[in-house]
């Protein structure tokens, strides 16, 4: 049977899907149109929702041993009501994912993800024991203070990992096809690490925003020029949590401060503060001259967010260039007119 | 001559913001529709909008503090403090019968705000930016069910300066739950209470609770009396009333106006009046309909029969009240919410106001932008092609009239009444 679980909200503690021994698959979806998708969801809600049914329905997944579906939006709240249905087989568990930070919500999370763990463990071979917990915990954060050590280097500005390469290695780590490709998470970073980058650092330093961004885009920014440098993602950057602060002796309730005290996303919007002083921290520490806004259609949370990081760009001065995108790849030609134009613009500033 | 006739001639001028801050517009108007009143079909539907500009008023005039709330809100609590609510997606309907949606769309485009969203909350943007809607003291927002609302009130908020409340609400319906909504409603009760300096009155907040309930029992029994054949009330008359579902709970005003209705509707069907010569169909209407001129009811009720006899958001989910216990059971009200949880909650909801009513057909009228009501249609579909119920989406913009194309419309709508007569 397999042991590989899938997940997409990054709100998902993979660390629980570790510790009761399953490993964690994050589905990024896939490129083209989803034609059997929308037979399921309407055409105007989330692509990437929609292609990560497409690719279920269409199984071209891995074999899964189940999913693990966050309501985290609309869109997921609705995909966890037609995966069942029309999806994968599998067990599919849904999490219920708070949007906001405060006691509270802390404290309601880490119930959620009691149950969590209790649902998997119904049909995983152990039970979970907090010990377990606690050594899965210490293992992701040893992989992200890897990686955040790996793309800290960018903020100096000497001899950056690309945008590209980074991309290409963060999707490969969250998608390991058993516990052993898993394990080699340090030769990935490694690799990475000693590549030598043939990109100049005096390229125009970019922030790439969005909800999820589509490897595609960071690959055309910097084959037209520019230099990607911080890719604020829930498939990138933010992935990458610190430890919490005031750790609890609960591993739920650490689990629950961990994720919701996190980088926020779109979704949080309690906490667009937050995310401003988050953008804020990015652009002086890395140095970035001008920011790209990938918005992806019909997602709620990335209108906005837009919104409120124009007012930054503004306040800032800060070119911005608002890139909308269907998740499928086809946008190319557009995108890159409008990329060219924009660094261009960039480099006589 | 119809309401928003009337108030163009009140706002049409240049002085249009000015006009709706002065409390003479209030006053004239109010005489005006007073003496409109044998004019009304329904003395409900004539008391309800008295009522509505008493309540403009009191926001546009800051007659006390504007908390802007979102539809889904439970606005028991902020009847229940002592201030004015404002919905502002309320608010985008009357703009569209105003006719200034148009322009106020525009400065929403303007600002950036995507055509992609939800088109109550661009032309709710587009009004307050263009100075038309009373600035909020506060605003509160719950998470249930739509995405947009908790995005476009924060930026508001944000815009104006002043404090955002986020009522997050999960889709579990177990204690845990409660317990988590239930402390954010006491919170963010407190919460206003400090920030806007209001008196806490547990007498009045307990009112609250007590109007919402005798609220309910009189939509409850108006809801029993729809049930019976044939209907004494055109869907598109007893659509007015959702207005009350929206933002009216918890105010003594509701009770008064549903309480109307209630002996009015009683008493057309003692009399047997009925709503329609000749009653061929009975449909459930599914979410909101378009609240510019169109003629769809006009095909549906009175060209064809077909009566509209139930309307999902008229539709009590939820438990009675315990006003000794307001937080938990406002978080057992919200939580209730049939479009909550899985899918297969709306659909039972659904198939459930089908038999109640007896019902021959579903329309669902698909609001462009609204994700929470239409992605899960294609379950609802199978649920209802399984029991062998005609089913119809229609799809449009409840705000946006330049999405509305009748002839479209009018084809749609003749093949689903042939499938259902
Ligand atoms: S991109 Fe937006 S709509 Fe899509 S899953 Fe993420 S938050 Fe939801
Ligand atoms: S119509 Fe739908 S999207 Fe728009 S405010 Fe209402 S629930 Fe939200």
């Amino acid at each position: 049977m397999s042991k590989l679980m899938g997940w997409l909200c990054h709100y998902t503690p993979v660390e629980i899907l570790t510790a009761l021994g399953y490993t964690p698959y994050r589905l990024l979806g896939r490129k083209g149109n989803n034609p059997r998708a929308a037979t399921y969801l309407p055409g105007n809600l989330c692509p990437y929702v929609q292609s990560c049914l497409e690719a279920a329905i269409k199984q071209e997944l891995p074999p899964l041993a189940g999913v693990v579906i966050a309501r985290s939006c609309n869109a997921m709240i609705h995909l966890a009501n037609v995966w069942p249905r029309y999806g994968l087989k599998g067990k599919i568990l849904i999490l219920e994912v708070p949007r906001r930070l405060d006691d509270n919500a802390v404290f309601y999370f880490s119930q959620n993800l009691r149950r969590l763990a209790s649902e998997l463990a119904h049909s995983g071979e152990r039970q979970l024991n907090e010990e377990r917990l606690w050594a899965a915990i210490s293992w992701w954060e040893e992989q992200r203070a890897a990686w955040r050590k790996l793309l800290t280097c960018r903020a100096a500005g000497e001899d950056p990992p690309g945008g590209e390469e980074i991309m290409d290695g963060l999707a490969r780590w969250q998608t390991p096809l058993n516990q052993r490709e898993a394990e080699k998470w340090e030769t990935v970073i490694n690799r990475l690490a000693r590549q030598p980058c043939r990109k100049s650092a005096r390229r125009p330093r970019l922030l790439l925003s969005g909800s999820i961004l589509p490897q595609e885009l960071i690959a055309m920014v910097e084959a037209c020029g520019g230099l990607s440098v911080f890719e604020d993602s829930c498939n990138a950057r933010r992935l990458l949590l610190a430890p919490a602060v005031g750790a609890e002796g609960d591993p739920y309730l650490y689990l629950a401060r961990l994720y919701l005290g996190g980088p926020p996303c779109p979704r949080m919007v309690n906490d667009r503060e937050k995310r401003c002083r988050y953008w804020a921290e990015a652009v002086d520490r890395f140095h970035i001259q001008g920011v790209i806004y990938h918005a992806m259609k019909f997602c709620d949370a990335a209108m906005y967010d837009f919104l409120a990081l124009k007012s930054f760009c503004e306040k800032r001065g800060l070119p911005l260039l608002r890139l909308d995108g269907d998740f499928s790849g086809g946008n190319r030609g557009q995108w890159q007119t409008r990329i060219e134009a924009f660094l261009e613009m960039l480099e006589v500033r | 001559m119809d309401i928003y006739q009337l108030l163009r001639s009140y706002l049409g001028s240049t002085l249009r913001q000015r006009a709706i801050r002065s409390p003479w517009t209030y006053r004239l108007l109010k005489q005006a529709v007073a003496a409109q009143k044998r004019h009304y079909p329904w003395q409900a539907a004539h008391r309800l909008l008295l009522n509505t500009i008493d309540q403009a008023a009191a926001a546009f005039l800051q007659k006390g503090p504007v908390i802007w709330h979102n539809v889904f809100f439970p606005t028991e609590v902020l009847y229940g403090l002592g201030t004015v609510p404002f919905a502002p997606e309320a608010a985008a309907v009357v703009a569209t019968g105003l006719g200034i949606a148009e322009r106020a769309l525009q400065r929403a485009e303007g600002d950036w705000v995507s055509s992609e969203a939800c088109s109550f909350h661009r032309l709710a943007h587009g009004c307050d930016r263009e100075g038309y809607f009373p600035p909020p003291g506060a605003v509160v927002c719950s998470s249930h069910l739509c995405d947009t609302a908790p995005q476009s009130l924060a930026a508001t908020a944000a815009y104006h300066g002043v404090p955002f409340y986020l009522l997050d609400v999960p889709h579990q319906q177990d204690d845990t739950a409660l317990e988590y909504v239930a402390r954010q409603l006491k919170s963010i009760t407190f919460s206003l209470v400090e920030t806007l300096n209001l008196a806490w009155d547990e007498d009045r907040f307990q009112a609250a609770l007590v109007n919402s309930n005798a609220a309910r029992e009189r939509l409850l029994a108006i809801n029993r009396l729809r049930q019976q054949r044939p209907a004494c009330i055109r869907g598109e008359e007893a659509h007015s009333f959702i207005y009350l579902m929206l933002a009216g709970f918890g105010a003594a005003t509701s009770v008064e106006v549903y309480g109307e209705l209630l002996t009015e509707l009683a008493q057309r069907y003692r009399d047997q009046r009925r709503a329609v010569p000749e009653e061929k169909a009975r449909l459930v209407w599914l979410h909101l309909r378009p609240y510019y001129p169109n003629a769809i009811f006009q095909i549906l009720e009175q060209e064809a029969g077909a009566v509209v006899v139930c309307e999902e958001m008229n539709y009590v989910y939820w438990e009675p009240l315990d006003p000794e216990r307001p937080f938990y059971s406002l978080a057992r009200k919200v939580l209730s919410h049939h479009g909550l949880g899985p899918i297969t909650r709306r659909i039972e909801a659904i198939l459930a106001m089908v038999d109640a009513y007896q019902a021959g057909g579903v329309i669902h009228f698909a609001h462009w932008g609204c994700r929470q009501s239409t992605a899960g249609l294609r379950m609802l579909q199978d649920a209802l092609r399984e029991r062998g119920i005609p089913f119809l989406n229609l799809e449009g913009d409840c705000v946006d009239q330049s999405k509305y194309a009748p002839g479209a419309v009018r084809t749609r709508l003749e093949g689903f009444l042939e499938m259902l007569l």
